[in-house]
């Protein structure tokens, strides 16, 4: 006697209620996987709206609300409210905005066309709704590889990257890549020497100009404000290069130097000159004429006595001539700041600083 | 006869005691200082080239005297002194070795080290200012003394200090002869050049160059014009990095002095030494011949057998004493080479010594021009996008040597 197969009493309300939660966990995947690549899908110029999220299929059997029942999960990157399927983000083209590509040039970003204005986005290979509901399951997981693969294709412009043909906020050129983990802006930024090795120190490192923007990147922005900005730009570039300079005196100075060969013995603290007290020591390298040795002023200041009493405008430098050299020691001797004042002053008129 | 002889066996007993000896006494020349200091206006800036001290690729040190280790300091070594004796006269603004000819400034001293063995030095120099113009080439030469080298001598005078002296002293006579307002003229050019390298698109028509590469103004710029103080500024970091380089060449000038004395000292004397024995081998090797010959020649057929006896015992003498002669003048010979090779292990040794301080100064010097270079570059950019938003001239990829092109006003 055969066994009778038992039968296994399903409720109605479960199957609609399976093809929601399959419909979600679809669509949170294709959620995942698009900000895992390009850190949201950049939304196609205006005219066009995003397709229409795979409306979920109608139950096999009656007794559901239908399609219209519950609401379309949210678009990655649009942040829909979910009864429209229009991006939400400014698809105006302009540069400067994120999630908007200046100038368009959607083809060859590789963004599918825009689907027609009536919603559903079947047309285009776009991955449309199944339009007679189709079966469900397979349906969708069709679906979210053809979404998959346009991700990959979008982002393949500029690698995996994470970065954004044209640019987050348009500073960089048409076609460029910008941001993201490895790519690389106008090459004025943050480049090594090219020199050799470059290896650590301060100087080996360009004050990056951080990329000027092309013109009509900033479409709102006067060419005086422009200009503007540009001068504010090269004054910052000018004091970090000044900070590169400095770093690199400073290596030279913490070197030290021995004058032993010229009679004088060590001058300067730690048994060499370091760059400004060259001044306390005098030149060593005298010429075949003594009305000119002199013993410095300064002689028993310490590098640290010297750096407070010089101004911050002034470098540190020792390679002054013999007329800035002995306006530097003398302001640097003078005891009456008033007095060192004035004799900066001069300093600074001689040697042009 | 027989005196004759006896003539030439004394000479030959008292050759050996024949040493050449020298006596020099180097030269001086007293440097001109400026007495009181000149008008910041009247002072040219200094650009002394690194020397040239190319070698031959045939190059034999014992002959030629040249040693490539210490060519390799020198080229460094002796701008650098220079540097610091023109400095010290007053009469000159900035005064900076420069790695090559392409730094701007005033005049540019070049020279190409001829012969520097610690006893004699050559150098051959060239004068030219910013214009372009060649003022002189002249070469200066001396030979340094026994009192140069002397522990009891003023250390701060280099042995070749004649030689730096003199080129100091001729320089500022020829400065002093040029007409007036040319000096101002050089500061004015200097300056241009490099507004021109800096923002071409906005001076590079302020300076015109002619067939032989003599540059003049054609304007100055505006009183009022913004770019110029900007680019001022960074003519001033231009000047902090060869400031910047010039400590490094400082580092190398205080660190080689040391050996570099040591290497000119015994170089020296070791010359001398050469030179000596040299002289004194060729000088016995000459009498030695003469003795032989002339004994040879000495007859010795008298009628007297005693005399004849005496005749031919003075004649072995003296042959004897010739081919003596003769043998010390070649074993002299050889004794001097000696003294070259000493001079030649003297090298390698400072060779050994000095090569980490040169590949410092080299590679240092090459990191900091790198660097200076790159960011010359972004500020080029930078410049160019100022002048194009304030004039509204934009240059078109198309045609770069087209008229420039004003983009309209946005007008949205």
């Amino acid at each position: 006697m055969k066994p009778s197969q038992s039968t296994i009493s399903i409720p109605s309300w479960i199957k609609p209620l399976l093809f929601i939660a399959f419909a979600a966990v679809v669509t949170g995947a294709c959620k995942e996987q698009s900000s895992s690549s390009s850190g949201g899908m950049p939304s196609p110029p205006s005219g066009g709206g995003m397709p229409a999220p795979p409306a979920p299929p109608a139950p096999p059997s009656g007794g559901s609300s239908g399609g219209g029942g519950m609401p379309p999960p949210p678009m990655p990157g649009g942040g829909s409210e979910g009864e429209s399927s229009e991006p939400s983000g400014d698809s105006s083209g302009s540069g400067g905005e994120v999630g908007s590509f200046p100038g368009g040039g959607d083809e060859s970003m590789g963004v599918p066309p825009p689907p027609s204005s009536s919603g559903g986005g079947a047309e285009g290979g776009m991955p449309g709704e199944a339009s007679d509901g189709g079966d469900g399951g397979d349906g969708d997981s069709e679906e979210a590889s053809e979404w998959e693969a346009e991700e990959t294709s979008e982002t393949s412009e500029c690698g995996d990257t994470g970065s954004l043909p044209g640019g987050v906020g348009g500073m960089g050129q048409d076609g460029e890549c910008i941001g993201g983990g490895g790519s690389s802006s106008d090459s004025d930024s943050s480049s090594e020497s090219s020199s050799g090795g470059g290896g650590g120190g301060a100087a080996g490192s360009v004050q990056g100009t951080g990329g000027a923007g092309g013109v009509g990147e900033f479409p709102e922005e006067s060419d005086e404000e422009r200009a503007e900005r540009l001068g504010q730009e090269l004054d910052e570039s000018i004091g970090g290069f000044d900070e590169t300079l400095q770093e690199a005196q400073s290596e030279i100075s913490a070197a030290g130097r021995s004058t032993e060969g010229f009679g004088e013995g060590e001058a300067g603290a730690g048994g060499g000159i370091s760059l400004g007290e060259q001044a306390s020591g005098g030149n060593p390298i005298s010429v075949a004429n003594t009305r000119i040795s002199r013993e410095s002023p300064i002689a028993g200041m310490s590098q640290d006595d010297i750096r407070e009493r010089t101004p911050d405008d002034i470098p540190m430098m020792v390679d002054d001539d013999i007329i800035a050299r002995q306006l530097r020691e003398a302001a640097l001797a003078e005891d009456d700041p008033a007095l060192r004042d004035r004799l900066w002053e001069e300093y600074r008129k001689y040697s042009g600083n | 006869m027989t005196r004759i002889a006896l003539l030439l066996i004394a000479v030959s007993f008292v050759l050996p005691a024949c040493a050449v000896n020298e006596v020099i006494t180097a030269e001086e020349t007293e440097l001109i200082v400026a007495e009181t200091p000149p008008d910041e206006s009247l002072l040219l800036d200094i650009g002394v080239v690194e020397f040239d001290g190319s070698i031959a690729a045939d190059n034999d040190p014992l002959k030629s005297g040249i040693h490539e280790e210490i060519r390799s300091a020198e080229v460094r070594y002796l701008p650098y002194h220079l540097k610091t004796t023109l400095q010290g006269t007053g009469h000159w603004g900035a005064v900076r070795v420069i790695p090559s000819r392409d730094a701007f400034t005033d005049i540019i001293i070049s020279g190409d080290i001829a012969k520097s063995d610690g006893e004699f030095i050559t150098l051959k120099i060239s004068v030219d200012d910013a214009r372009g113009q060649h003022w002189y080439s002249k070469s200066y030469s001396t030979q340094t003394g026994i009192s140069s080298y002397s522990e009891n001598r003023d250390k701060r005078v280099d042995p070749y200090q004649k030689v730096f002296n003199d080129i100091a002293n001729d320089l500022k006579t020829f400065v002093g002869q040029l007409p007036p307002g040319t000096v101002h003229e050089i500061r004015q050019v200097t300056e241009l050049k490099f507004f021109a390298d800096m923002s071409p698109r906005a001076y590079g028509e302020h300076l015109t160059t002619n067939e032989a590469g003599q540059i003049a103004i054609v304007r100055l710029p505006a009183d009022n014009d913004p770019a110029v103080d900007r680019l001022r500024q960074i003519r001033e970091r231009d000047r902090l990095v060869v400031d910047t380089l010039n400590e490094h060449y400082a580092n190398f000038y205080y660190g080689i002095a040391i050996p570099y004395h040591s290497w000119r000292k015994t170089a020296r004397e070791e010359s001398i030494n050469y030179r000596q024995v040299k002289r004194s081998a060729a000088l016995q090797t000459l009498m030695g011949a003469v003795v032989l010959a002339g004994s040879l020649a000495v007859d010795t057929g008298s009628s007297s057998y005693s005399k004849s006896r005496m005749q031919k015992s003075l004649q072995y003498i003296a042959i004897e004493q010739g081919i003596d002669a003769i043998r010390t003048g070649f074993s002299r010979r050889s004794e001097a080479s000696m003294h070259l090779e000493s001079i030649k292990e003297l090298s390698e040794s400072f060779g050994a010594e000095a090569a980490p301080m040169v590949v410092t100064v080299e590679g240092e010097t090459r990191r900091l021009t790198g660097t200076a270079a790159a960011q010359y570059e972004s500020w080029r950019r930078l410049l160019k996008e100022i002048y194009e938003a304030e004039t509204g001239f934009v240059e078109t990829a198309d045609a770069v040597d087209a008229d420039p092109v004003r983009v309209p006003e946005p007008t949205g």
